[in-house]
């Protein structure tokens, strides 16, 4: 016969149902020929039966009117994080929309948010402080209006010239000075040269 | 017994529209499972005005983490897991309940029944009611949660688990040790 402090830690589960098969015929087998064990299930048995029964009237000795409402009064309260109030507004987007106007509206939200944070660096290339767009804009520009003067200053990356003024009257002859170098220039055609 | 299952129907819906912010869809859920949640906390505290402030934190807890809810489990297990989990939390901070160690603890073990213990069956049920409450105060807020869950609430070894956060084998043995003291206790409530 199998001893029985190998079956009392199994006779709770016993009780409850919760061993398998192997197991639930072993202590099956030892309750039926063991009084001690068999008192000591039926022990926990009475033990649920009361603890229900304790449990039940204390239960019932708490009053529980008011109690949904002091719990609403709480959660009105409450402030949901911005997360959660987002994903409830999109929530009650699919609600009302279809989910295709859905994914619109959150695009339009992402593009919004992408030129507000862009808007800088758009500003920048306007204003010309980047010399590379700056001077690439001018060109496009020149060709749209045809007109012959260079801006009053053009900076360049590459500093071996920096042509602050175009001065001549004279479209054979080209003359530039630079004064921050104290430099003047004067550019003639070979043809030029050679009289 | 009573099985929890996964959400359906109207409680379906009722959790679906209070995730979305819906109060008064969660106002039906508070009035159909404030008695249980009142019943696990009143489990591990074992005071009735703690165990009504600890259930509305835990409906209040349960609104805000309701849109993690995942309707793979059932609400009501779902919801039992942040009462016990609070009310466990505020048991140990309030450090109310006993551990015994050491002298205690060995004269503890000599008190376990004998194999020819009387049974505390005898005793009407009115007066074991009485006396299993005041038994209970000897088990620590662990042991009275899964007792309570498993004889009460009827749940099974693996919903307790997932209630408690614990393994299968720790539901158990806590089980059956807090089954065999209450056990102990009565027996010598029953002589006195």
């Amino acid at each position: 016969m199998i001893d029985c402090s190998e079956i009392r830690p199994l006779l709770s589960a016993f009780g409850d149902g919760e061993l398998e098969p192997p197991e639930l015929l072993k202590v099956a087998r030892h309750l039926a020929g063991c009084p001690d064990c068999e008192r000591e299930a039926a022990d926990f048995s009475a033990l649920g039966a009361g603890l229900r029964d304790s449990y039940e009237a204390a239960l019932n000795a708490i009053p529980l009117d008011g109690f949904a409402e002091a719990v609403q009064a709480r959660i009105v309260q409450l402030r949901p994080s911005f997360v959660a109030r987002f994903q409830r507004w999109l929530a009650s987007l699919d609600d009302q929309f279809s989910p295709a106007l859905s994914f619109a509206s959150a695009a339009v939200a992402v593009a919004v948010l992408t030129a507000i944070v862009l808007t800088p660096y758009v500003r920048d290339y306007m204003s010309g402080r980047n010399p590379q767009i700056a001077a690439n804009a001018y060109h496009h520009l020149n060709a749209i209006t045809q007109e012959p003067r260079l801006p009053e200053k053009m900076l360049a990356e590459d500093s071996r010239a920096v042509i602050s003024k175009l001065e001549s009257e004279n479209p054979a002859v080209a003359v530039w000075s630079e004064p921050h170098t104290d430099t003047t220039v004067i550019w003639l055609p070979d043809q030029q040269a050679g009289r | 017994m009573r099985k929890p299952s996964r959400p359906e129907g109207d409680e379906a819906e009722l959790i679906e529209r209070a995730s979305k912010g819906d109060a008064e869809a969660f106002g039906v859920l508070v009035e159909r499972y404030q008695r249980r949640v009142v019943g696990v906390a009143l489990a591990v505290v074992h005071n009735q005005d703690d165990a009504l402030e600890l259930a509305q934190e835990t409906f209040v807890r349960a609104f805000q983490n309701l849109p993690k809810f995942e309707s793979r489990s059932s609400f009501s297990t779902w919801l039992y897991r942040i009462a016990a989990n609070i009310a466990i939390d505020f048991r140990r901070h309030a450090g109310r309940h006993s551990i015994l160690r050491g002298e205690e603890a060995e004269a503890e073990i000599g008190r376990l029944p004998s194999s020819h213990g009387d049974s505390f069956r005898a005793v009407a049920r009115s007066e074991l009611s009485h006396r299993i409450q005041e038994a209970l105060k000897e088990l620590t807020p662990e042991h009275r949660a899964v007792i309570l869950l498993r004889e009460v609430e009827g749940l099974s070894y693996d919903e307790i688990s997932e209630v408690l956060q614990c393994p299968r084998g720790t539901v158990m043995s806590r089980l059956h040790y807090a089954r065999n003291r209450l056990r102990v206790v009565l027996k010598d409530l029953d002589r006195d």
